[in-house]
Order: structure tokens, then C-alpha cells, then sequence
């Protein structure tokens, strides 16, 4: 089987086709960079590998890194690439293609965006392009999937061919008395730059791609047009007030959205898996599988999957900010504000990415010219509020402000963004600590390329919302469901006798007749050992040893938290009831008031905000450094920031 | 030079580092560039203008190296 690249600048629409060729579903939007690691699939009889956009062959980032090794690679093995191009910015995409001609590699391109150009009374003569460049050409769009059998035609009948030379003879150098061609070697070795060289090949290139363009292609003067729509919208929401106004508007909408449309279908879920409990304990009764199905998987499961429509919610409304071009107008207007914090506008797309999840989010910071920059939201975006830290948001800030969902703008939506902002706060500051200390080099040149806005392509949006929610739930569900069995035994076993329980719950009924069977033999099952060995640890930050137990759980992804708490709370009660109602029902013992008070709340809220839980995270940071050292740093720091303020915080609300 | 929105220029010089100028090449823009300023509120510190076809923004220091003549 052989390999076929697809190549092209960024957001020239490589993704889009991708998905159209394979079927997969690799994620697009409509900014640069959306791309940051090459993605393999098939089509026909080939490997076809997704490749992250470049603006050139001298890249200057990670992502562009990427890209530029695997096309000289295929100098050696003459295989395939096809060349993306957005046809309302092809003169400058032709100029990217003339440097991949000259590498002589088998191409084939594809001119993006028909339907823009088509629009645009553009046209464009493409037989006589194909027999200028020498190689066959496309017109295509990709996200309409217009002309798609063609380019299936093409690649099934092997159309590629080696393009004509632009600029190539201009390396030519004459060496023990041998003609030999240095462009391949100059490409791979871009770290010796000769100005005069790229100065004269670059205009040498512009001279012969502007002719090119000028004999095959009709009138660009309508291209002023496709823009002024945009460039209206963007004096609107680029202005310093009615801009910054947007953007604050923005997020409001989004996180009232995540309360306001997720309760009646969070109501149904949560009474589904109450339905489920009963059922199935009329199934299998009173035996201990029934109690591991009743007691440990089913609420664990049920506690976490409850939150299902909020992260979708979310999901969907990031979706359609990255597909509207609205994500690159944010980093725009962000730019001073973050520069105060070493960081810059390049900076917001892998940021603001954090909140669907902090693992896409790190891999995007590829993009980042600037390596000190790069580091710092490497090391800082955890902080950001992940969906995983929504479930034990919100099932706590329910517990603390329970019946005010009044309408569409509630106070809920306003702690939950207050919690968002607060995560924004602290992965700046925690950035611009690193920017100081940090012995990386640094450079502050970067471009932000601002794309046309477009109405989001909805069976994209919500595919996409589809595939991460499908992630989240089988991701969270497999650590849910092995974390919920081994919860429910430590918690439904102990290594006291049974003469030793009868004498303890008639001692304790005696002296507080509240208390159930079931608590006295949690409190002394092996989980209640454990929670009670941490507890000296965690009593000044307000928990007891049953959040112990959760937080213990959850340190390896903190969406365990919630579905900890059910488990434990299911094997503590005889009752079934929510997850939601039990915690607010919990009594504090040593004060007779609630357990789940606001002091505690407010302390969970604070560690769950700055506490790094996520070991897929530090995985990925190890990746992305290339050492265990910054992840380390990072869980230590960030788990003092979380106990010191929550501490804090308890203190202050007690 | 004070290049108001929707006025036209041409880059006849580009000064700063050879980074820079390298920077600027993979950008699509070197001497001759023809670009239309666009709307760039100076809170951000950017300078976004359209050429070829692209709309692109520099920070305001890196745009003010280009040395241009209206056209």
C-alpha cells in the first residue's frame, strides 16, 4: 500500500478533504493550525496521512516541522502528495506549491473553495494551469464534497506527476566538475539562512506564479467583495468596546447555555439510572453482585454520565466558535492583554481549546512560533477549566445554590463562569511566572491570519460534538466502571469480624440512633480505613474521610470524583435517591449541620480548579517536553496551589 | 508611514533582522508586496491588512519595520 500527503497552508481546507476520502473524522475548523500532527487513513488502495498546514518549506514551528520532514521524505520514495489549495488565495498558495514542484515529487493539485470562487464570478482556467505546472489540477470543495469523484478518479488511475521546476536551476552548483542540484539539501538544512538567495528566489517565484495566474485565471478583483462582508463584521467585533463587549457576551451565553438546556435531559438521565438501580436490583436481589451492580457501577456510572448533555452543550458551542472564524478575532482582541503575560494573541486558540480538554489543547501549542511561549501554555493550561472538572462543578455549585434556575440568566451559569474565569486568571499568572523564569529562548514574531467568517458546517459541528461526547463517556466510563468495582468492594468489606460489627452499630445506635447499619459498617470497611488514614491531611481544607476516598479516586482523572462520591454514598444508605440529594441530605457528625456546607464547597471548588488530576495529562506534557521534569513540576505546583487555596477558602466561608 | 484603513501600499525596504525577513517571506511578503490596511484598533496592537487575497496581522513593532509608499 502505498502513501499519499496531503499537503497545503493552513486552513486551506486539507481536513475537510481528508474526511471526505476516508470517512474518518479528523477534527477542522475554520483557523490556521487547526492541524498540529500528521493523521492517517485510507483511501482506495493508499495510506493517505493528513498533514499539519506550512507556509513554506523553511518552517518555522513545531507543526510546520512535521510537515516539512515528511514531504522530503517522500524526495526519496516518490510517493504522492496532493496539494491543497484555497482558491481565493491561490497566488499565495501557488507560491508554497512552486517550492514543493521544485523537490520533484509526483503532485497532483486540488483548488479548494469552488463554490467561494464560483460565488465570486471567479473562474479559472484549469487545463491550461494543469499544462503550465505539469502536473493535473482539481477544482474541488470540500466541504460540499463537489468534485470529489474526480480526484477519486485521479488517485485510482495514478494521475500524478512530477511538476514542472520553478526556481530549482537557481541551486544549481557545479562541484568537481559534476552539475549537482543543492535545493533538497538548502530545504533540509534551513538553519543557514542567505537572505540574497531567499530574497531572489522568493520574487523569482512571485514573478513566475503571478504570470501563471494572470494567463489562467480571470478577474481577483472580485475577491475585494468576498472579503468586505467580513471585514464589515470585523469592525463590529474587533472594536475595543462593542468587541470586548462580544466576547464577554459570548461566554455568558455559553456557560447559561450549559445550565439552561442541560437540566431537563440531565432530570431524565439521572431518573433512568435510579429506574436502572431498582430494576436491577429486583433482577438480582440481595446477593453480592447485585450489590456491586446496585451499590457500586450503576451509581458510579450514572454520577458521571449525568453530564453528558452540559459537555455537549459545551462542545457544541466551542464547535461552532471554531467553525464561524470567530476563535482567531478572540485571539485578536486578547493580544495586549495576554503580552502582559509573556504570552500572545497565538496564544488563545490552544488556550480557549483547554476547556473542551487540556490533551488537545498542549498538542496545539505546536503552532506557538515563540518556544518560550510554547512552554509556558504547555506548563499553564491545565489550569483552564476542562469538561472533566464540570461534573464536580456542577453538581456542587447545585448543591450550593439549589432552586435557582430561574430563567435563562441564573445565578448557577454566573458561579460556573466566575469558576471559568477564575481558571483563565491563574493559567496567566502561572504563565507569566514561567515566561520569567523560564531559559528557554524566545522570539516575539508571529502573524495571525484572520479567516473569512462562515456560517459553521452543522453536520460537522455536531459530529464532532457526537465524537467527543462518545469520548468522554467510553474514556471516563472504563476508568468509572473499574474505579466504581474496586470502590464498592474496599467499601463493602472489612477486615473486622462480624461479633465486632454486632457489638458496634447497637453501641453506636445507642448513642445516636440516626445512624444507620450501613454507615458503622462503611465507616469501618477497608475503604473507611483508608479514607480515615488520610483524613489528619485533608480535615484543615474542611473534608472528611469519605471525600477523602474521592479524592483519592479521582486523582487519576478528576470526573471519578463524582462517580466516587455515588458509589460510596450508594453503600452508606439504604435509601435510593440522587446522587445530588444524598450529599445535601449528609450530616456532619462533629457539628450536626451539613456536611456538604459552603465552606466545603467552596474548598472542593478551589482544589478541583487548580489540583492537576489528570494522568493523561501529564503523559502528554512529557510528550510535548520531551521530560518527565515539567510534568512533575507541574502536579507539585499546581497541587500546592490547590491545597493552599482551598484551605483558604474554607477558612474564609467557615 | 501612517497608512489609514482601506489605503493601498507597496513595501519599497523592510528593515529589522534577517529572522524577521525570513519571518516575513514564509508570510508571502517580501519587497513589492502590494497590501490594503484593514481596520486595526490600536488597543490590540496589531496591524491587520489584506494581501494576496489573505487578511494578516503583525504586531504593530514588527509592521512598522516595512517601509511603504501609497500607491
Amino acid at each position: 500500500m502505498s502513501e499519499i500527503a496531503l499537503v497545503g497552508k493552513p486552513n486551506a481546507g486539507k481536513s475537510s478533504l481528508f474526511n471526505l476520502l476516508t470517512g474518518l473524522n479528523q477534527k477542522i475548523a475554520n483557523y490556521s493550525g487547526a492541524t498540529v500532527e500528521s493523521k492517517t487513513g485510507k483511501v482506495l488502495d493508499h495510506e493517505l496521512i493528513d498533514l499539519p498546514g506550512l507556509n513554506s518549506l523553511k518552517a518555522v514551528s513545531a507543526d510546520e516541522e512535521i510537515s516539512r520532514d515528511k514531504i522530503l521524505e517522500y524526495v526519496d520514495s516518490k510517493s504522492p502528495i496532493i496539494f491543497v489549495s484555497n482558491g481565493m488565495q491561490l497566488e499565495d498558495n501557488l507560491l508554497l506549491f512552486s517550492e514543493i514542484a521544485d523537490l520533484q515529487v509526483p503532485s497532483l493539485l486540488v483548488i479548494n473553495f469552488k463554490d467561494d470562487l464560483e460565488k465570486n464570478h471567479i473562474s479559472i482556467n484549469y487545463a491550461m494551469l494543469a499544462d503550465t505546472l505539469g502536473c493535473p489540477v482539481i477544482m474541488m470543495n470540500s466541504r460540499s464534497g463537489d468534485g470529489l469523484d474526480v480526484l477519486l478518479k485521479a488517485i485510482r488511475e495514478n494521475a500524478f506527476k512530477v511538476p514542472n521546476a520553478v526556481c530549482r536551476s537557481m541551486y544549481d552548483r557545479f562541484e568537481n566538475g559534476q552539475l549537482i542540484n543543492t535545493y533538497n539539501s538548502r530545504i533540509s538544512n534551513f538553519a543557514i539562512c542567505e537572505t540574497q538567495l531567499d530574497q531572489n528566489d522568493f520574487f523569482k517565484r512571485q514573478k513566475i506564479i503571478g504570470s501563471i495566474i494572470r494567463n489562467s485565471v480571470g478577474t481577483l478583483a472580485n475577491r475585494q467583495n468576498f472579503l468586505s462582508a467580513t471585514k464589515k463584521w470585523d469592525r463590529f467585533l474587533l472594536h475595543p468596546v462593542t468587541g470586548i463587549l462580544s466576547f464577554l457576551a459570548t461566554l455568558l451565553i455559553i456557560f447559561q447555555a450549559v445550565f439552561y438546556f442541560a437540566g431537563v435531559p440531565m432530570d431524565w438521565i439521572d431518573n433512568g439510572f435510579l429506574a436502572l438501580g431498582g430494576w436491577a436490583r429486583g433482577l438480582l436481589g440481595d446477593t453480592w453482585i447485585g450489590n456491586m451492580v446496585c451499590d457500586g457501577i450503576i451509581p458510579g456510572l450514572g454520577g458521571v454520565l449525568i453530564f453528558i448533555p452540559q459537555i455537549a452543550i459545551l462542545f457544541f458551542m466551542l464547535g461552532v466558535l471554531e467553525h464561524s472564524g470567530y476563535l482567531s478575532r478572540i485571539s485578536y482582541i486578547s493580544n495586549r492583554l495576554l503580552s502582559k503575560f509573556g504570552l500572545s494573541g497565538q496564544s488563545v486558540i490552544p488556550l480557549m481549546s483547554s476547556w473542551a480538554c487540556a490533551i488537545p489543547a498542549i498538542m496545539s501549542a505546536r503552532v506557538i512560533n515563540n518556544p518560550r511561549e510554547r512552554m509556558a501554555v504547555i506548563m499553564a493550561s491545565p489550569l483552564m477549566t476542562c469538561s472533566a472538572r464540570l461534573p464536580v462543578y456542577t453538581i456542587l455549585i447545585a448543591i450550593m445554590l439549589p432552586g435557582e434556575d430561574t430563567g435563562f440568566f441564573n445565578l448557577q451559569g454566573l458561579l460556573l463562569l466566575a469558576l471559568y474565569i477564575m481558571g483563565v486568571v491563574a493559567t496567566l499568572v502561572m504563565a507569566y511566572f514561567i515566561n520569567r523564569r523560564s531559559k528557554i529562548k524566545g522570539t516575539d514574531l508571529w502573524s495571525l491570519e484572520l479567516p473569512v467568517y462562515r456560517i459553521p458546517n452543522w453536520r460537522n459541528v455536531f459530529y464532532n460534538v457526537y465524537l467527543k461526547t462518545k469520548a468522554f463517556v467510553i474514556d471516563a466510563g472504563k476508568v468509572i466502571f473499574i474505579v466504581s468495582m474496586v470502590l464498592w468492594f474496599l467499601a463493602s468489606h472489612s477486615p473486622k469480624s462480624d461479633e465486632f460489627f454486632k457489638e458496634k452499630i447497637s453501641a453506636v445506635q445507642q448513642s445516636n440512633p440516626e445512624m444507620s447499619e450501613d454507615a458503622v459498617r462503611l465507616e469501618y470497611s477497608f475503604a473507611g480505613y483508608l479514607g480515615k488514614a488520610i483524613e489528619p491531611a485533608i480535615k484543615p481544607i474542611g473534608y472528611d474521610w469519605k471525600m477523602g476516598i474521592a479524592i483519592i479516586s479521582s486523582f487519576a482523572a478528576r470526573e471519578v470524583f463524582v462517580g466516587a462520591l455515588s458509589t460510596i454514598y450508594s453503600v452508606g444508605s439504604e435509601e435510593e435517591d440522587l446522587i445530588k440529594n444524598r450529599l445535601i441530605k449528609e450530616v456532619n457528625m462533629e457539628t450536626g449541620g451539613k456536611r456538604y456546607d459552603n465552606a466545603t464547597i467552596v474548598s472542593l471548588l478551589l482544589f478541583y480548579a487548580f489540583a492537576l488530576q489528570c494522568m493523561s495529562t501529564m503523559a502528554i506534557v512529557r510528550r510535548e517536553t520531551d521530560s518527565w521534569k515539567y510534568p512533575i513540576y507541574q502536579f507539585i505546583i499546581m497541587f500546592v496551589l490547590a491545597y493552599v487555596s482551598a484551605f483558604i477558602g474554607y477558612r474564609a466561608f467557615l | 508611514m501612517n497608512l489609514q484603513e482601506g489605503e493601498r501600499a507597496l513595501i519599497i525596504s523592510i528593515n529589522g533582522t534577517l529572522e524577521f525577513k525570513n519571518f516575513l517571506l514564509s508570510n508571502g511578503i517580501a519587497l513589492g508586496s502590494v497590501l490594503t490596511k484593514n481596520y486595526s484598533p490600536r488597543y490590540a496592537r496589531l496591524v491587520n491588512f489584506t494581501t494576496s487575497g489573505k487578511m494578516l496581522s503583525l504586531n504593530k513593532k514588527d509592521f512598522d519595520l516595512l517601509d511603504l509608499v501609497k500607491i
